[in-house]
């Protein structure tokens, strides 16, 4: 059977693509803390975080160049507590995917389709996801090759006609509030690095899996300066009130502007369209992720024939996993979150750490 | 892929993207709305006023030459109650032969009363709703709102297009007034120490469309000054040279015409070419003042006297120059005086001065922020005006007849 492999670039391209989505999603550094106008500060403090999560993910990752993190958690912490690990990481490819498909589907509905089944939007994406899926790892390389041009020149182009409108004294005081509400603002943020989880699984399928971290941190790197921009550009023109207020606040910033008056007004749809490039490139990696998994925990040869029984629990969790949009964003509530991914993620990888540092001793 | 499972693919994709569109809005079905008029009534109830062209009755109209008696309006003004705006807006259908599409709102004009009685609740709703963009203009209505969206404005045949211009470009480029966009105005509402200007349209000589089809001379409104808010409430209009005063401080508009009296009575009409201004808080022992700086240069546009005589004015001469600006540095100081006593009377610190101190200095502004109304009545300013003379026009010195 031959081993599908994808380029360590295309890895990098897939995991920017995946956490810059999410920035443009909800703008954590402003909406889930009280940073206010130094979201831009919290912002700085997530990247140089997240970039040490990646990193952690993704060295452990190319010690074992030939295993996913399902295969060598069972072989560092033993089948029982691995096996637990690793259902662990399988309900958070789940969950991110599906928490971030109803986010966007939820845009879509407050902002431009009211009268449209969340079910369907959600389906429309999961089915296309599942088709890449079905198609094997190579085909989302491509596909966040084909994209991400696209998809960085739409985010690009938002903040760049944002630039007009920003208003330096929205971005004042600075810092007045001493480091608490900065810190604040980086938890959220800082908790959804969990994203990065998606490395742990890709790294086998890398052309050069012992390479994998320069890829994870160039991503991690790119994706914190667009983070840090989002939160000056966003701050800047809506102000730190309104911004922090406001569900979805790079989505509103963009529909508050225009390119040309009378010309070019609904520019919102460059940010639109690079969300759901985002989002398509983020629901087909964690499908992988949770169809892949799930093959290696239970030993099955191929991971496709679980793919087409998996979207539909993807479809359905992100539609009835969440009564509403305050129960979804309730999630991102720093005190929710954050012992969240701590306990199914973090401590894990941690342990993983350990286990492995004392093999080597 | 095998065949079987290619055909249940397509079956899938097939029922899920030609099940039909819940969100189909026909364009036929649909009147878009350029002009939103929110007022309130005696008992509370909100009133909205929506105006939308009518495309086909403007083309009615030009089939028939041009109107006349009894054609079709090229323009649908409604107007319906509610409890709340939305519920006066969704009201609004019972009249309607057409959906309303809000996605082309241009201008928002509220009403004085309301205005007066606060405008959080227009806040809230174009801020949630999910068609107004913050991309609208806002102006207040001095006069009969109803009266005035129902009125003519020569010489567009929609007066949608009248009010937008008029708000949008006149209030946008003048000094004398004020317009930008409603995401700015936002922003201010929500800055602490900080209160906000709209631009103040007045009724003149509206007559309802059901007197005459024919258009009169002039627009039915004017813009003149500002409407000056204290939190959510207006207290009090600004006039043309309050409004300019403001304009000087905030350099939002800095475009306009200013006239310098110069001896023998001649007057000088200066347009302003170049405008920037300093403002800086001072804390001197815990008591705040603001230093401001104004630096404006101006292009000499005519020269004109009494009796049609224009008197001599040589720009070549040093001491013209000086007196041309030292006139001008009286005219600006004169108008940022009349905004600031203007401001302080009404306590309404349109300049943002509170905000300029919970930026510089947020330990103190934490301190004076419950009683800034009171600090900001007897805010000592001081105010500091440099001038320039750019340009003279093509001609350097007064041309005379032999």
């Amino acid at each position: 059977m031959r081993v599908e492999r994808i380029a360590n670039r295309q890895m990098g391209f897939i995991i920017f693509m995946i956490r810059t989505t999410f920035i443009i999603a909800t703008l954590p550094v402003l909406t889930s803390g009280n940073a206010g106008q130094d979201a831009w500060a919290s912002a700085l403090l997530t990247l140089f975080v997240t970039v040490v999560i990646a990193v952690g993910i993704a060295a452990l990752g190319a010690r074992f160049p030939e295993m996913t993190v399902i295969e060598y958690s069972r072989k560092l912490l033993g089948k029982y507590l691995g096996g637990l690990i690793s259902l662990g990481f399988l309900w958070l490819f789940l969950h991110i995917a599906a928490t971030d498909s109803r986010l966007y589907a939820e845009v879509l509905v407050t902002g431009y389709l009211p009268n449209t089944p969340l079910l369907f939007i959600v389906s429309s994406m999961v089915v296309l996801a599942s088709l890449i899926v079905y198609q094997g790892i190579e085909s989302l390389g491509r596909l966040a090759d084909a994209l991400i041009f696209l998809f960085t020149a739409f985010v690009i182009a938002s903040m760049l006609v944002a630039m007009r409108r920003i208003d330096a004294a929205n971005l004042e005081p600075v810092l007045a509030r001493g480091v608490g509400p900065v810190l604040s603002g980086t938890i959220t943020p800082i908790a959804v690095g969990a994203q990065f989880i998606g490395i742990s699984m890709l790294v086998p399928v890398l052309t050069a899996p012992k390479k994998a971290v320069s890829a994870a941190i160039l991503a991690a790197l790119l994706n914190g300066v667009v983070l840090v921009l989002a939160a000056v550009t966003v701050v800047g023109t809506l102000g730190p009130e309104l911004g922090s207020r406001t569900v979805f606040p790079f989505f509103l910033m963009t529909r508050s502007l225009e390119l040309a008056p009378r010309f070019l007004e609904r520019v919102d749809v460059f940010g639109t369209i690079a969300w759901g490039f985002g989002l398509l490139i983020d629901v087909t990696l964690f499908l992988y992720c949770g169809s892949r998994g799930m093959s290696q925990l239970f030993g099955l040869r191929d991971y496709r024939p679980l793919v087409a029984p998996m979207a539909v629990v993807w479809a359905l969790l992100a539609v009835h996993g969440y009564d509403d949009v305050f129960e979804v964003l309730a999630l991102f509530r720093p005190e929710v979150i954050f012992p969240y991914i701590t306990v199914i993620m973090f401590v894990p990888f941690l342990l993983l750490w350990a286990a492995y540092l004392i093999r080597r001793l | 892929m095998p065949t079987v499972s290619r055909f249940a693919w397509a079956l899938v994709l097939c029922s899920v993207l030609l099940a039909g569109c819940w969100d189909i809005r026909e364009p036929e079905e649909l009147v878009h709305v350029q002009v939103l008029g929110f007022d309130v009534d005696e008992e509370g109830n909100y009133l909205v006023i929506a105006q939308s062209p009518m495309p086909q009755a403007a083309m009615t109209q030009s089939d028939k030459g041009g109107g006349g008696g009894g054609a079709a309006q090229p323009f649908l003004t409604q107007s319906e109650k509610g409890q709340t705006l939305s519920q006066a807006l969704q009201n609004l259908h019972r009249v309607m032969t057409r959906e309303l599409s809000l996605g082309h709102v241009r201008v928002i004009l509220l009403s004085e009363r309301l205005a007066r009685e606060g405008i959080d609740p227009v806040v809230d709703m174009v801020t949630r709703e999910r068609q107004l963009r913050l991309l609208a203009g806002i102006a207040v209505v001095e006069g009969d709102l109803d009266k005035l969206m129902r009125a003519q404005f020569p010489p567009e045949s929609i007066p949608a297009t009248g009010i937008g211009r008029m708000i949008n470009t006149f209030g946008r480029r003048m000094a004398v007034s004020t317009s930008e966009p409603l995401l700015i105005k936002v922003v201010e509402y929500l800055r602490p120490g900080q209160d906000i200007l709209l631009p103040r349209v007045r009724v003149t000589t509206a007559e309802p469309e059901s007197k005459s089809t024919e258009m009169p001379g002039t627009p039915p409104m004017d813009m003149f000054g500002s409407a000056a808010f204290c939190g959510p409430r207006l207290v009090g209009w600004m006039g043309e040279r309050e409004t300019r005063g403001w304009n000087w401080v905030k350099t939002r508009n800095r475009r306009g015409l200013l006239l310098v009296e110069l001896p023998g009575g001649c007057l000088a009409s200066l347009l302003v070419v170049t405008s920037s201004a300093t403002v800086e808080p001072v804390v001197d022992s815990r008591e705040v003042r603001m230093k401001v700086k104004v630096q404006m240069g101006v292009s000499l546009t005519e020269v004109s006297g009494p009796a049609g005589i224009v008197p001599d004015l040589n720009l070549t001469d040093e001491e013209t120059v000086l007196l041309i600006r030292r006139r001008l540095s009286e005219v600006v100081r004169n108008d940022i005086e009349m905004a600031l006593a203007k401001a302080q009377e009404l306590g309404s610190d349109v300049f943002g001065f509170g905000n300029l101190l919970y930026r510089k200095h947020p330990e103190l502004w934490a301190e004076v922020a419950g009683r800034w109304e009171d600090i900001f009545r007897r805010l000592p300013v001081e105010i500091t005006v440099e001038t320039s003379l750019c340009r003279p026009g093509f001609i350097m010195n007064t041309l005379r007849t032999r």
